[in-house]
């Protein structure tokens, strides 16, 4: 059906078809002068307020502030109140004396025509004939009527109702009379299955469930379809959609880098709520104080997450303030639109221009949302800002709990191993005493240098501390170290010991050297035997930043060999490092140890090639001028050969041994905690064990945890914060301190309660309520027929639209609160429960009005061009989602998983580069998902679903455009997952139907638009499918290229040349208008 | 339904639709100056004081407190609120006089200096917001918040396009790293989704799925669109939806794109020496490609054309960052205004250079030798326009020797909108849109047309 222009003074003319709009010309002008003529009585918020909304209020209307000459027009008592000049702006029953309409009947450059010319609005002479009515008529008031509670109105009778299946059709068929107009017949089973199925689940039939409604012989067939289909898993999916544009649900944040979040758990949430027929009123307070029940369930907790669908910022330099003040009115404006159809963000800045609402009612409702405890920047730009809820799924939940045990019981049986060790320790340190408690004497050993005070068993060999030269007393210091002496250096050049040069060594010679050492700074060298640079030619062992390193140069860095462990040794400490050597050259014959355990390294330089010969002298704790060390050294040796790990191994161990046989109480406090540490490590197996167990345990559970999904929810702070009046919107310009309370212009919260966000949701959803049902029953109205009753369904305030049926809408919102109609129980109790959206949508779709055949005849298109008297059934463009999911459907290829994470499915590239984020694109199953689980990025957005009018999802979108463009016929005939789709189809075809090419047609056209094709055509896809097939008889690469398209695999054993020329066929059938419409 | 004339333009619907294509009420116009525009959109905020606005007193204050009267307590970001000092900091480049008009730039924009005659270079511009989001929303859309259409989304639905075969607000990205930029910068807003800027692509397909699924040639494609049409005539007879009507244009339209655009975007068809003019290559992407395109698309008749380019953001290491970006952006941002003129395009183009914000006049961070930075300034920046009816070689408001405060002639980002929409020939006041029961419009509630910059001030 052609789409309705919106009005406004700068509004394009519609395009309904140029041919057609020369027609709705005609019919508008009979409309006018019909209503001049009209003689039913004037209708006060019908024929006049509309008129002093649309031109008076601005300047003499709510708004305290821009209210001009003191005159207000927007109440009864103002309108007619003398004024200083002892005038009225209104005398009932005397419009010669009412100033209104002498201000109009001035000329228009007069000072004191009204409106002001400079406005641009103008009363047009109709307008002014039906104020002059109105106020001869006794200028009778009415409030405005959706701030007035509906009363369930009596459903028409008479002649004009003939042929009506329910109360809907009296109110319907009555108007429909007024117009001369009377309803289409019944549009045939096959054309009501798809639109029930397009409605109620957003996929099309199966051609076997079309048969069987048509066969149905019962009396009740149609009903028994509806109640069948309304009980499908995707009808919660299908209601979801425009739920999920209410709540601006997107998986990123919005803002600036639009970072990544996550809120499906909302999402299956809302989709479920839908499934079990959730009543309105418990849906609506579950989401806006699911937290604020007694004792919320999760479920309860994850409805939450509509109001933390608001965007929120990550852009550094923001001031927090500004940004929670952002998410607080967006907060007031949703709320307002959602249930109250509002547009209260209006008042954030100045008074309501048309509507009965002040600034200050505005941040009074703005406090009911001032408490979440969130943060205005969001610094995570990859998590979900606080306040968040983990929720477990049943087999998580459980392997959790399991893990949780497990790590509990590993801390315990530490904790029992830990306590046994002191007593180990002792028993141990007893065995090592009666045995041999010596350092292993090794092979090859060349060097050693004791340096400490204690003469060992083991002599020294060649040189000594004696030996080395120049080394003023003083600066050395011989400590205690771990009991046998230890030289402590300070770091100074003049520190340094110089020893002879090791003869006759190469790098073609195995060898092997370190010492125990108790670093102070971070780097310095131990040992080395190295030239000055720049050629360093030489070996030595040093560390860098608490890492042993180690060098075998012949000249630095051309031919090199240098290594670096990953692990670091920390200073103030004791410990054994020594480089072992093979003489290959490569960093395969080296091995570093640290405590006696070979340590990981990285391998900065490999190209050691020549001899590493030079006549430096073996220096300890330093090279040349250069890497001098701090701290102390000892027990410094050098091995003519690679020593084995094992032996390094006993080397530092003997240490231990030594050590044992110091009486305990002799230690120093440093031996006695190195001697604790070096039983733990390498003594305890059972110490060992436990720890390890733990590790194990925490880690499973750290990465469970990790697995589990986390969802936003809302919370209260303990202490409220404060609300000021924002005056001009300005975060930075507190004004009056306010508290939660509803705008006067709507009946009060219930004494007597806490006024938090509860109770907030529980006025929404009473019955005193005049807004919450007609603005929720509109809306299903609108998704059923395309336009709601009250077509601004955003906006039931004074700028809104009348409702084209005011008594069927207050009689479809009464039903919603309280039902009447429908089935009753046993006990004569009516079956449907309050707030029942099955039963509402059960009433709107058993209509006759629902069930009318959607062909339009001339006088139609004349008298009711965009349907809103519904005088045909409803026929308009698919949701954007809901195209895709029908290609997928009637492919096969819809893969029909109900919620979760959501999906990336094929995008063209480049989509996401302004954003910094890269496109991973899901393979498999997850290409297959219905439209609703598409990842939506707010900065840029999915492109089919875009050009099909999807919104941005920044802010509550209440109501999608439908253009009609040639870049959706691009994105019909390429984007992969459509032509995808048409192969698909076709092997589907081809699979399910004869050989013969109609019924291979037949099938596939029933697939995808549930009705069977009329012989021409049949006729037409015939010939195109045999023209085609020649193509690629004639192409056989084309055939293959186009059957390529897409990551499905190929149905196996089908001819290529029929599979692609069907593809084709099957491609026509997808873009076809009556695909995408219902 | 508002859909294809706007973004296609009219006169394309069949031999009995009407002549009128534009796209609001004749009354609302006036004589245009201006047939399109050509934003050439400076993301991230470019320093006015290093390219367009000379502050020869301010190297002399270098390393020296701002003073508290320059800065009157106004707010500043999170990323400077924290620091001890607000130590000013002089421009490292020199300003020379250009062209006849005598009109100041830096060095780092030697080319845009060479058409200086035909610049009208605002030096008092200023916005409201100090951070990225909200300030490149209000100068596309007249307000912080997310949820309006951008000034490329009013005037298409304004005056509809010129071109049938081409959408009537195009888009074109360049530059990496940097701010992000937001689909929200050339969105429709509460406008129907045919108003929202179509974006070309230097790589892939040049718009989104032109090109044919491989195995389908040009040929087959039309024989298919045939059975198409052929089969929704069939349903139209049968039902009478003018919807389908529509539905049948749109595919004869997006099959003459399928070769309009890829020869529209083919720049390798272009001379040698304009190719050099603007330092454009064919097959590559980048800002002079963009630019080349630009004039592609204006001599199509395309309405607004929105060049965004990444990374004006110079926190740090300011004077070589600006350098690079300069000279990025310089040459083909000149060479497009010469191209123009020369094909007797610019004086019914009106060209638009220039970022959401300025820079401050103090350092963002340590000023060293070579480096230092400068954070966000809404309270004035610089921004130049060329051609389509505003007056050429001059400079028009001034800031004070800091460069922080305007001292005459503000121009807020509502009076440029309506300077704006008035060279376009349309009242800012009457272009309007009703939503949520309001009359909204580009300036929101407020904007003057800046005279001064006018050719014919009238």
């Amino acid at each position: 059906m052609p789409e309705e222009p919106t009005a406004s003074i700068g509004a394009r003319p519609s395009r309904v078809g140029r041919w057609v709009s020369f027609l709705i010309g005609v019919l508008l002008a009979r409309v006018c002068a019909g209503a001049a003529t009209s003689p039913a009585p004037i209708d006060f918020n019908r024929d006049v307020r509309p008129i002093l909304s649309e031109n008076c209020f601005a300047c003499h209307g709510p708004d305290k502030d821009k209210r001009k000459a003191g005159l207000r027009l927007d109440s009864r008592e103002e309108i007619v109140r003398k004024l200083e000049s002892g005038h009225a702006a209104v005398v009932p029953g005397k419009p010669d004396e009412s100033q209104v309409l002498k201000a109009l009947a001035l000329p228009d450059d007069d000072d004191g025509h009204m409106p002001p010319r400079k406005t641009g609005k103008r009363v047009t002479p109709q307008q002014e004939a039906a104020l002059r009515r109105w106020i001869e008529e006794g200028a009778r008031w009415a409030g405005h009527w959706s701030y007035t509670s509906p009363v369930r109105p009596q459903p028409p009778t008479g002649p004009r109702t003939t042929g009506a299946r329910n109360d809907i059709d009296r109110f319907v068929f009555q108007e429909l009379g007024r117009h001369g107009l009377g309803p289409n017949p019944e549009a045939d089973r096959t054309a009501l299955i798809r639109r029930l199925s397009l409605d109620l689940t957003g996929l099309p039939p199966l051609p076997e469930d079309v048969d069987l409604f048509v066969a149905d012989p019962r009396p009740q067939a149609y009903e028994k379809l509806v109640d069948r289909i309304m009980e499908s898993p995707h009808f919660g999916e299908r209601l979801a959609l425009a739920w999920l544009d209410q709540a601006r649900y997107a998986d990123t944040s919005g803002y600036h880098f639009d970072g990544f979040r996550q809120m499906h758990l909302w999402r299956d949430w809302v989709i479920q709520a839908f499934n079990r027929n959730q009543p309105f009123d418990q849906f609506t307070i579950e989401q806006l104080a699911g937290d604020l029940l007694p004792n919320p369930t999760v479920d309860q907790k994850i409805a939450t997450g509509f109001h933390r669908n608001v965007m929120t910022t990550d852009e550094g330099g923001v001031d927090p303030a500004e940004y929670m003040a952002k998410y607080c009115v967006d907060r007031v404006s949703t709320t307002a639109q959602v249930w109250l159809g509002t547009t209260l963000g209006c008042a954030e800045c100045h008074d309501h221009k048309f509507d009965p609402l002040t600034t200050r009612e505005f941040y009074q409702f703005y406090a009911f949302f001032h408490n979440v405890p969130e943060r205005g920047l969001d610094g995570t730009r990859v998590r979900n800002p606080g306040p968040v809820l983990r929720v477990p799924s049943t087999d998580q939940g459980a392997r959790l709990l399991l893990s949780l045990d497990s790590v509990a019981t590993a801390e315990k049986r530490l904790t029992e191993a830990e306590a046994a060790l002191p007593r180990a320790q002792e028993a141990w340190e007893k065995s090592r005493q009666a045995s041999l408690a010596e350092a292993p004497r090794l092979e090859g050993l060349a060097l050693r240098f004791p340096l400490g005070t204690n003469t060992q068993s083991e002599p020294a060999q060649a040189a000594s501390f004696s030996s080395a030269s120049n080394a003023p007393s003083g600066f050395h210091e011989f400590v205690p170290g771990l009991g046998n002496g230890a030289l402590r250096l300070r770091g100074a050049e003049s520190n340094v010991i110089h020893a002879a040069n090791v003869p006759d060594l190469d790098a073609t010679n195995a060898f092997s050297f370190g010492a125990w050492i108790r670093p102070e700074a971070l780097s310095g060298a131990i040992l080395s035997q190295m030239e000055e640079g720049p050629g360093y030619r030489g070996f030595d062992l040093l560390l860098t930043d608490g890492k042993v390193e180690a060098h075998w140069i012949h000249k630095f860095p051309e031919s090199a060999l240098k290594v670096s462990t990953k692990d670091r040794v920390p200073v103030a400490s004791w410990h054994h490092v020594l480089a072992t050597y093979d003489g290959s050259r490569k960093p395969a014959g080296v091995k570093i140890f640290i405590d006696g355990e070979s340590r990981a390294f990285d391998v900065p330089y490999d190209s050691l090639k020549d001899t590493i010969t030079n006549a430096a002298p073996l220096l300890i704790g330093g090279r040349i001028h250069a890497l001098q060390f701090s701290g102390a050294i000892s027990d410094a040796r050098f091995y003519r050969r690679a020593l084995a790990p094992a032996e390094v191994s006993a080397l530092f161990s003997a240490q231990a041994g030594l050590m044992a046989r110091v009486p305990e109480k002799q230690r120093s406090d440093e031996a006695r905690a190195w001697m604790k540490t070096f039983f733990r490590e390498h003594e305890a197996p059972d110490f060992i064990a436990a720890r390890d167990r733990l590790k194990t345990a925490r880690r499973e559970k750290e990465e469970l945890l990790g697995q589990i999904p986390d969802t936003m929810v809302m919370e209260e702070m303990e202490k409220p914060r404060d609300t000021h009046i924002l005056v001009r919107g300005n975060y930075q310009n507190l004004g009056e301190k306010v508290t939660q309370a509803i705008p006067a212009c709507w009946p009060p919260l219930p004494a007597g309660e806490p006024t938090n966000r509860l109770a907030l949701a529980r006025w929404l959803v009473s019955t005193n309520n005049p807004l919450t049902a007609r603005v929720t029953v509109n809306r299903y109205w609108a998704m059923v027929f395309g336009a709601g009753l009250v077509k601004t369904s955003n906006d039931f305030g004074s700028q809104g639209e009348r409702p084209s049926h005011p008594e069927l809408l207050d009689w479809l919102a009464c039903e919603f609160m309280d039902p009447q109609t429908g089935g009753r129980d046993a006990f004569g109790k009516p079956m449907a429960h309050p707030w029942d959206v099955k039963h509402v949508l059960r009433l709107i779709l058993t209509s006759a009005t629902y069930r009318q055949s959607s062909t339009v005849g001339r006088q139609a298109l004349e008298k009711d061009p965009y349907n809103r008297l519904i005088s045909r059934g409803p026929r308009f463009r698919l949701e954007a989602e809901l195209i895709r999911d029908v290609a997928l459907s009637a492919s096969g290829l819809l893969n029909e998983r109900i919620g979760g994470p959501s999906v990336k499915p094929y995008q063209p590239p480049g989509i996401w580069d302004g954003t910094d984020h890269q496109y991973e694109q899901s393979h498999g199953p997850d290409l297959y998902r219905r439209g609703l689980y598409v990842f939506w990025k707010r900065a840029a957005h999915y492109p089919s679903f875009q050009t099909f009018d999807a919104p941005s999802r920044e802010t509550c979108t209440l109501f999608r455009p439908r253009t009609s463009t040639p870049l959706q016929s691009l994105v019909l005939m390429n984007d992969p997952v459509y032509v995808e789709a048409s192969r698909a189809l076709a092997a589907r075809a081809l699979r399910e139907a004869g050989p013969a090419a109609s019924d291979r047609v037949r099938r596939a056209f029933r697939l995808v638009l549930a009705r069977l094709p009329q012989p021409k055509e049949l006729e037409l896809l015939e010939s195109t499918y045999r023209q085609q097939r020649e193509r690629f008889t004639q192409e056989p690469k084309s055939a293959e290229a186009l059957l390529s398209v897409g990551e499905s695999a190929r149905a196996p054993g089908l001819d290529p040349v029929d599979l692609a020329a069907m593809t084709t066929v099957a491609n026509v059938l997808l873009n076809l208008n009556e695909t995408i419409t219902k | 339904m508002l859909a294809l004339s706007s973004l296609l333009g009219g006169g394309s619907l069949g031999a009995a639709a009407p002549s009128s294509t534009s796209g609001i009420a004749a009354q609302l116009r006036h004589a245009p100056q201006a047939k399109r525009v050509i934003y050439l959109f400076m993301s991230g905020g470019p320093s006015h004081i290093d390219l367009f606005d000379p502050k020869p007193k301010l190297a002399s204050l270098t390393n020296t407190e701002l003073p508290g009267s320059v800065r009157m307590g106004q707010r500043i970001t999170g990323m400077t609120s924290g620091q001890k000092q607000l130590l000013c900091v002089g421009s490292p480049f020199e300003f020379k006089k250009h062209g006849r008009s005598g009109i100041e730039f830096s060095e780092l924009l030697p080319n845009i200096a060479g058409v200086a005659d035909e610049l009208c270079l605002i030096r008092s511009m200023f916005t409201e917001p100090i951070n990225h989001d909200p300030a490149v929303t209000f100068f596309a859309t007249g307000n912080q918040q997310p949820g309006r259409p951008v000034m490329g989304s009013w005037i298409t639905y304004g005056l509809g396009s010129e071109n049938s075969n081409l959408p009537g607000f195009v888009v074109l990205l360049s530059g990496g790293g940097g701010q992000p930029l937001q689909a929200r910068y050339w969105g429709n807003g509460f406008l129907p989704g045919n108003y929202q800027g179509a974006q070309f692509r230097g790589a892939g397909d040049p718009v989104l799925y032109l090109t044919n699924p491989k195995g389908i040639d040009s040929r087959a494609r039309r024989q298919l669109i045939d059975s198409m049409r052929e089969l929704n005539q069939m349903q139209l007879g049968a039902v009478g939806d003018p919807e389908i009507a529509t539905h049948i244009e749109n595919y004869e339209l997006a099959y003459r794109m399928q070769s309009s655009v890829p020869e529209l975007m083919d720049i390798s068809t272009e001379s040698k020496s304009t190719l050099e003019l603007y330092g454009a290559e064919p097959g590559k992407a980048s800002f002079a490609n963009n630019c080349l395109l630009a004039r592609r698309l204006a001599e199509r008749g395309v309405r607004f054309i929105q060049l965004c380019h990444r990374d004006w953001d110079h926190h740090g290491n300011l004077p070589s960052e600006i350098r690079r970006q300069a000279k990025n952006t310089d040459q083909a941002s000149a060479a497009l205004i010469r191209d123009l003129r020369q094909r007797g395009l610019l004086d019914d183009t009106l060209v638009i250079w220039g970022g959401e914000f300025g820079r401050t006049t103090y350092s963002q961070g340590e000023i060293k030798k070579d480096s230092f930075g400068r954070d966000h300034h809404p309270r004035c920046f610089s921004l130049f326009m060329a051609g389509g009816g505003v007056r050429p070689g001059i400079t028009y408001g001034a800031t004070d020797d800091f460069g922080y405060n305007i001292t005459e002639n503000k121009v807020h980002v509502h009076d440029l909108h309506a300077t704006l929409l008035h060279l376009l020939g349309v009242d800012h006041e009457k272009l309007t849109y009703r939503f949520e029961g309001r009359d909204y419009r580009l300036t929101d509630v407020s904007g003057e047309v800046v005279r001064g910059v006018l050719a014919r001030p009238g």
